[in-house]
């Protein structure tokens, strides 16, 4: 047989991540880590306020000492992962991903797991046993009365509270993270500043003001069928009622769910929304920035995404249809069915999928699972983004060298190289347009844009590297050949 | 029809492909005595530097090769015998009725004393990499040599590892054949920003050492100790090994204009062919990754037995001097040609010249940037088209390709 072993390893064994450190649990021993005294300063300021948490939660000493343990826990976070970010100042501008591929954080290394592991039982804990967050729960105590001049207890929903003021601390570091780190691209600065301006201002500042003021705690960032029940005909009487802010919220939602959303999404893409306002998406672009590599690659994690995320997608309408049916028909059976409809709904898509695999799984999965796999919204703004659209990455001419940098640093799993070293432009479903591919690019091959052309195939244009075309782009003469 | 293809690199696997557009029915083995899975050898830097992992640097996925029926052999070639048809492996003989050599080149290192010395190595296949890899842990302070793009990325390499790198090279400027001096103080720029001790106008003396490399004697007089010496002097075609065989080599392997060798039905392309005849103003040897991939499309005509004359077209090339990203087209020459004068606007980080012609026409000749992205289909319509300064000027951001909101050079 000419064929050797095909089981054979096909390639010699160069460590995927940095194992040998790993077994040694030298955890942080990357070959190309070498983190400046700024850094290492912010570091200890992390494990500081992660330790004051772990106090608190223990302890139960949050109740009698909540402004202490909430600056020391909060604060120490937050500010050493600022200093932290700050700390990339000292390295030239320029793509930084060297080293991803060792580091047990972000290459699925026992960091990792362990990481996935806390941030998955966390958001259980939220979901199903806020109880069990007792301990944790009054650290938001001191801005809830100062955001919205009441407690948060678990007695009125203090864990959300508390995970609203965590997420947005998420995305506005972590976004200082990214910011640094992608300083020689405007493109990444002005997005950066997009979802977290959004995500500080109208989903985390804004309803909690709304609630000192007694007014309904609205989301303006948010509409279906992402917020799958902000049109269910309990929440549109409620916000009826409630007047003013609540009139201006349905009117608002209608507009950017009707108009706004194909509207923006024919210029534009779906980036307008997914990596430049969405919340989901700001933490996966600030938060998960260091995990998108981790996305599942290939045709058959596309499939899969594909029957998914359009089943979600026809899951929300049904239940939106059904809920509208019931209220109308009041008939019991119906009443039933759309009760259990909504709360498996809720349940197993909105808590477990959205928050618990959509988080949870950052390390393991990548950051755009929920995007990716599960968000309706997602869906919605793909299908137009696929068939009308402006948008599209063009690849430059025969350019592309077959690195496979675009594919890998793909949050959303997309294969680009596989069309890029075809010659031809990418228009998927999925691109959430953020952008990333076309900056670790190391030859230039990549760029977003709005063109004219609006179809699919129109803007996918001919593979200008397929076949003789390899020659037919450089050659006018070989064209038709 | 059994088409065996000898070489798994880019050469090797687009003429692959493009045989079976071209032919439903052939048989088709790609042999390749490095590895089973064709990678991207474009990103073997990568993957030491930790931005990626082997299979990221995969062609194409696994469904691929048994899609478009494609055998692929993971075996060492020795010999070949064009008398009888077959090919010398080490698993055993293997029949072909067309063949195509796409073996590549081999690093060239230069015959300086001590050059054999363990240690001393270039960049180009797998198992470079992982010699690398194993001097990696013993090493403080490699020396790098060579200035073309190889040495570079070598540098590159060293220093996101966290190793001293002294890098040198032999020319008073970095690349003086292709880029003008203000492009070369650019690029000088981006590898010193890096901490990199890059000396130019230096040579290798001597290495020294026992079995293994202790230390480089510089012609600058310096004696630096080191354990590891990266060669980025240039390649040269991979073809001793088909001494004997009837194919017809000088440099590399030898091949009309349709990449045909001297024996009927094998044909060569890529790094490891010499045009007997080149076009226009290309060298006979070119060994550039988008050469190989030309010259594999074009050669995969041949091998269904329609045979086409290898017409590149406008030349192009890129690379990246650490953060610096680097395009050109045409025909651009770091000292103007008679008749020849450039323009060119920087902004002291990045750059982007016109070569044109001084006579009436003013036409363009050849465009090279620094930091900025241009468009190949306009760069390359300029060329072609021969239009004047002026025009490309004015069109110049109809050839941007820089990121959205970046800012322009133009306007800066």
């Amino acid at each position: 047989m000419l064929q050797r072993d095909a089981d054979a390893s096909p390639m010699p064994d160069i460590p995927i991540y940095n194992a040998p450190a790993d077994r040694s649990l030298a955890l942080f021993d990357s070959p190309t880590w070498r983190p400046t005294w700024v850094q290492r300063v912010g570091l200890v300021l992390v494990a500081v306020g992660l330790g004051a948490a772990v106090v608190a939660w223990a302890s139960g000493l949050a109740a009698s000492h909540a402004l202490l343990l909430s600056v020391l826990s909060l604060g120490g976070v937050s500010l050493g992962g600022l200093v932290y970010a700050f700390g990339g100042l000292h390295e030239p501008k320029g793509v930084r991903t060297e080293g991803t591929m060792f580091a047990s954080s972000m290459a699925r290394g026992a960091v990792g797991w362990v990481l996935a592991l806390v941030l998955t039982g966390l958001y259980l804990c939220l979901y199903i046993q806020p109880a069990l967050l007792a301990g944790l729960i009054p650290l938001g105590d001191p801005l809830s009365q100062l955001l919205r001049n009441m407690p948060a207890t678990l007695e009125n929903g203090g864990q959300w509270f508390l995970y609203g003021t965590i997420y947005t601390l998420a995305v506005c570091v972590m976004g200082v993270r990214a910011a640094v780190r992608y300083r020689h691209s405007r493109y990444h600065l002005i997005r950066t500043a997009s979802v977290s301006f959004v995500q500080l201002g109208l989903a985390f500042l804004l309803p909690q003001l709304l609630v000192r003021l007694g007014e309904p705690e609205i989301y303006p960032s948010y509409f279906w069928p992402l917020d799958w029940d902000l049109i269910f005909p309990s929440s549109v009487s409620a916000l009826q009622e409630a007047g003013g802010v609540g009139v201006f919220m349905l009117v608002w939602g209608t507009f950017l769910t009707l108009i706004a959303t194909p509207v923006l999404t024919y210029f534009f893409g779906k980036r307008w929304y997914c990596s430049w306002v969405c919340g989901c998406g700001g933490l996966a672009e600030t938060a998960g920035d260091p995990f998108r590599h981790l996305s599942p690659k290939g045709t058959r994690a596309w499939k899969i995404e594909r029957w998914m995320v359009h089943g979600v997608l026809v899951f929300v309408i049904l239940v939106t249809a059904v809920m509208w049916i019931a209220a109308a028909a009041n008939v019991a059976w119906i009443d039933g069915l759309a009760g259990a409809l909504s709360g498996t709904y809720g349940f197993w898509i909105g808590a477990m999928f959205a928050g618990v695999a959509g988080v949870g799984f950052y390390p393991v999965l990548g950051s755009r699972i929920w995007c990716r796999y599960g968000c309706p919204m997602a869906a919605i703004l793909g299908l137009q983004q696929r068939f009308f659209s402006r948008f599209r990455i063009t690849t430059n001419g025969g350019q592309c060298i077959s690195c496979g940098q675009c594919s890998a640093y793909c949050e959303m799993g997309i294969d680009v190289k596989a069309y890029a070293q075809r010659g031809q432009n990418i228009v998927r479903a999925s691109c959430v347009g953020c952008g990333i591919c076309a900056t670790v690019c190391p030859r230039g091959v990549l760029k977003l844009e709005n063109g004219p052309e609006t179809s699919g195939a129109a803007r996918a244009g001919v593979p200008v590297n397929n076949l003789i075309g390899d020659l037919e782009i450089l050659d006018p003469e070989w064209a038709g050949g | 029809m059994h088409i065996v293809i000898l070489g798994n690199g880019i050469a090797g696997v687009t003429a692959a492909r493009h045989v079976r557009k071209l032919d439903a029915e052939a048989q088709i083995t790609m042999v390749s005595g490095e590895t089973r899975e064709p990678y991207a050898r474009t990103a073997l830097m990568y993957i030491y530097m930790g931005t990626l992992t082997q299979p990221h640097t995969w062609l194409y996925e696994e469904d691929f090769w048994a899609k478009n029926r494609i055998e692929r052999v993971w075996d060492h070639a020795h010999g070949l015998d064009t008398a009888r048809k077959v090919i010398d492996l080490d698993g055993g003989e293997l029949a072909y009725d067309r063949l195509l050599l796409a073996t590549g080149s081999v690093p060239f290192i230069p015959p300086w004393p001590g050059h054999q010395l363990e240690g001393v190595q270039g960049l180009y296949h797998l198992g470079d990499l992982e010699r690398l890899e194993a001097a990696t842990p013993q090493l403080e302070h490699g020396i790098v040599v060579g200035g073309g793009l190889i040495g570079v990325e070598l540098a590159e390499m060293l220093r996101v590892r966290g190793k001293n790198v002294t890098f040198l090279v032999r020319e008073e400027r970095y690349m003086p054949l292709i880029l003008v001096e203000e492009e070369s103080a650019l690029v000088a720029d981006a590898i010193r920003q890096h901490g990199v001790d890059l000396r130019l106008g230096t040579e290798v003396e001597r290495i020294e050492g026992a079995g293994c490399v202790e230390a480089v004697v510089a012609s600058d007089g310096d004696r630096i100790e080191t354990t590891w010496v990266g060669v980025g002097t240039g390649v040269r075609p991979n073809v001793e090994w088909l001494d004997g065989s009837g194919v017809e080599i000088d440099r590399g392997v030898l091949v009309d204009e349709a990449l045909q060798t001297n024996v009927p039905g094998v044909y060569a392309a890529g790094d490891c062919a010499q045009l007997r005849l080149p076009p226009g103003a290309e060298p006979p040897t070119r060994p550039i990754w988008y050469t190989a991939r030309l010259q594999g499309a074009t050669a995969a005509f041949g091998l269904v037995g329609r045979p086409r004359t290898y017409a590149p077209g406008v030349f192009f090339n890129s690379a990246k001097f650490f953060d610096l990203e680097y395009q050109t087209y045409g025909h651009a020459t770091g000292e103007p040609r008679a008749g020849e004068a450039n323009w060119l606007v920087s902004d002291g980080r990045r750059s982007v010249r016109i070569q044109h012609r001084t006579d009436a026409s003013q036409a363009v000749v050849g465009v090279t940037s620094l930091g900025v992205r241009l468009r190949q289909e306009i760069c390359s319509q300029w060329i072609a088209d021969g239009v004047s300064l002026d025009t490309a000027r004015r069109q110049l951001e109809l050839a941007d390709f820089d990121p959205e909101f970046a800012r322009s050079l133009a306007s800066t």
